[in-house]
């Protein structure tokens, strides 16, 4: 498995998407700012213009062009607002007073881009304010745009410098980000390969900071935990297979080879081929239980579940086996709560119920007492059953639910060892606990379900 | 039933079977084995067998109609046993059918029967069980009409007022040892296996390891047979269990 290089990684691809973004709304503020700015200064350059021609005028009204003539000529020989340029022509163009000659006649506002002297290179923009006078002669007053040009300059210049500085923040911070989360993701892809190498108890690394990334690691580590489990089962079963089936299948083998060699009567081979056959049942009988343990171990029935009247279920059961107890000189005592409920399997609930009260009919001497009780209590349900027999030793209890297990005390009775194993499966199926404990004298096996 | 002998012997069972109307059976199953083993013995049986290898030949041959009965195998080729059905029902055809499953699917009972197969069984079998089914599915038509009581050889069953009567005196059983009673009345001259009764009388779809039908019967049998009267429920070996249809 190869990595992908950082610009092909996700996290690289969102931070340059948002650098991005970002670059554009800095630029769309950097323009509103200039042309804003710009605009300001020049409705303020304006202004004074506007008010020094306003006043050249009230000159030029009371006291004619002469009076207007001498007005510049003071201000230009004084230097009193050097910074303004005065004009005053004739409809022929001609110059009246001052030195401004680059405007047309013609009332308003005027710009001229002027080429500027030997000793100053460069271009220039002038603002000019027209003024109509009275007898077919025009005011001009003018200013240079210089300061709004340097402004505006400077304000580009700053935006661009913000943007040079902006794009490598942003794409340095993206690579890092990026780069870490490529580093964690190649831990992940190293776990997982030392995983499929086989080693399986592996498992993908989790930080302390608990970010999403590892999050899905511990949910992964959960999934890894139980695939672990089913593929124990699974070798769990194959060597059930080997050990506990190979030994009746010998028998089998040893028995029928047995009858071949020897010369027997027609109704002496029958009556070996139906032993045989017999056996052949019980084998069968153990591989259906196998797989049904399986099955159930997997879960899918879950998918199933209805709500079944447990209590129903029980009393069942007891009618079916109350005949077989008293046959065997067995007493069943039951204290059932009626329409106790669970969410569940009313197949597998019935095998589990009969399975262990069965078990309590195999298990106990003659004139034993088993106790069937079934409560509910709001938060839980619990499925009891006692006798007085021999028991189960401590150290016994939890093998019991193993497959194939059988008591040394009990390796006389009938049985294949999977009867505990199938009810500790559905118990676990319908997400209840077993709890084996001493009845003193006897057994007390309490099934727990949560409502 | 028409030609249904009396049989005194057990091991008189496959004349039993003989004596049914011949009926034509369609097995649609891949594995050949256990095609010809079931195909050999139902046409010992005295029956009539078509059998199929695959999903689409089982199909057309079944869409022709003029089978009594269809064994459909779960797991088939092409098309599969659960499709089949379903298709077959869909059409409109209502013929009885016994669906095969594996011992390891245990859900393909309930999907079979959801599909509309009308009974299961579970591979390995024994040729009894299998037989005994067939005989039952065949039957099952003559059955429509609602009986208020049921009788036979001097017993008498009222569904009604749950009451039973052997020779007119009133016998006195237990809920499930009437529907015991019930179910092997219902199926008289036929045999009933003790999985039959299992799954119908006590809904017990697993296989418990005590032998509780044995212990019923001999109950029931006990009861019934109340003051020397002849035993009504008859043992047939390897197979299940028999009430004869006339006295």
């Amino acid at each position: 498995m190869k990595l992908p290089n950082i610009a092909g990684t996700i996290s690289f691809k969102l931070s340059a998407l948002y650098l991005l973004l970002f670059l554009c709304s800095f630029l769309s503020i950097g323009i509103t700012v200039y042309l804003l700015t710009i605009h300001t200064l020049e409705q303020q350059l304006k202004n004074s213009i506007e008010t020094e021609a306003a006043r050249l005028k009230t000159e030029y009204d009371s006291g004619g062009i002469a009076e207007l003539k001498d007005e510049i000529d003071e201000v230009e020989e004084h230097g009193l607002h050097t910074l303004f340029e005065y004009g005053v022509i004739d409809q022929n163009n001609r110059l009246l007073a001052g030195n401004l000659n680059t405007f047309q006649p013609s009332e308003g506002w005027q710009t001229v881009m002027r080429i500027l002297s030997a000793n100053k290179p460069g271009k220039e923009l002038l603002y000019i304010r027209v003024m109509a006078l009275p007898n077919h002669v025009w005011l001009g007053v003018g200013h240079n745009g210089d300061y709004i040009q340097n402004t505006g300059e400077a304000i580009i210049q700053a935006f661009l410098w913000g943007f040079v500085l902006v794009i490598f923040l942003g794409a340095g911070g993206g690579l890092y980000l990026s780069g870490a989360f490529l580093r964690k993701f190649e831990s992940i892809t190293k776990s997982t390969q030392a995983i499929i190498a086989g080693d399986l108890k592996h498992r993908l690394p989790v930080s302390t900071n608990r970010d999403e990334l590892d999050n899905l690691a511990l949910v992964l580590n959960q999934m890894l935990d139980k695939i672990g489990s089913l593929i124990e089962n699974i070798q769990q079963v194959s060597n059930d297979i080997s050990h506990d089936l190979r030994t009746p299948v010998s028998h089998l083998k040893f028995r029928l080879e047995d009858a071949l060699t020897r010369s027997l009567s027609a109704d002496q081979y029958k009556e070996r081929i139906a032993f045989a056959i017999e056996e052949v049942d019980t084998i069968l009988s153990t591989f259906s239980a196998m797989l049904r343990i399986s099955q159930i171990e997997s879960g899918t029935r879950r998918s199933g579940f209805k709500t079944v009247n447990l209590s129903n279920i029980v009393v069942s059961v007891i009618d079916a086996l109350q005949p077989v107890a008293e046959e065997q000189r067995k007493i069943i005592h039951t204290n059932i709560e009626p329409d106790v409920t669970l969410s569940g399997d009313k197949e597998l609930l019935t095998q589990m119920a009969f399975n262990l009260l069965d078990n309590a009919i195999l298990h106990t001497p003659v004139n034993a007492q088993i106790n069937v009780s079934l409560r509910s209590s709001g938060a839980q349900t619990d499925f009891i059953v006692t006798d007085n027999g021999p028991g189960i030793a401590e150290a016994y209890r939890q093998r019991v639910f193993q497959r194939f297990y059988r008591l040394e005390q009990s390796r006389a009775t009938p049985g294949n060892g999977l009867g505990l194993s199938i009810v500790a499966a559905i118990v676990d199926l319908h997400g209840g606990t077993i709890a084996l404990s001493d009845n003193d004298p006897g057994l007390k096996i309490v099934l727990t379900f949560c409502n | 039933m028409k030609g249904t002998r009396i049989i005194k012997s057990p091991a008189l069972v496959i004349i039993a079977l003989h004596s049914f109307d011949t009926m034509k059976i369609l097995i649609i199953e891949d594995d050949n084995e256990t095609r010809d083993y079931v195909s050999a013995g139902l046409k010992e049986a005295g029956h009539n067998v078509d059998s199929a290898r695959d999903g689409y030949e089982g199909l057309l041959l079944a869409k022709e109609g003029k089978h009594d009965l269809l064994i459909i195998d779960r797991m088939l080729p092409d098309l599969d046993g659960l499709t089949l059905v379903k298709t077959l029902r869909s059409a409109g055809g209502n013929v009885p059918i016994l669906f095969l499953t594996t011992m390891c699917g245990i859900d393909d009972r309930v999907e079979g029967l959801n599909a509309g197969a009308d009974d299961y069984l579970v591979k390995p079998f024994a040729f009894s069980e299998l037989s005994a089914r067939v005989n039952a599915l065949l039957r099952r038509p003559r059955e429509t009409v609602e009986q208020k009581i049921l009788q036979v050889s001097g017993l008498e069953i009222d569904l009604l007022k749950r009451v039973v009567k052997r020779s007119g005196q009133l016998i006195d059983l237990q809920p499930t040892e009437f529907r015991l009673l019930e179910y092997l009345v219902r199926h008289a001259g036929q045999v009933v296996t003790r999985t039959m009764l299992l799954e119908n009388v006590w809904d017990f779809h697993f296989d418990p390891k005590t032998n509780i039908v044995e212990t019923h019967i001999s109950r029931l049998r006990g009861k019934l047979n109340a003051g020397n009267k002849t035993d009504l429920i008859h043992t047939v070996r390897g197979a299940g269990y028999m009430i004869h249809e006339a006295a």
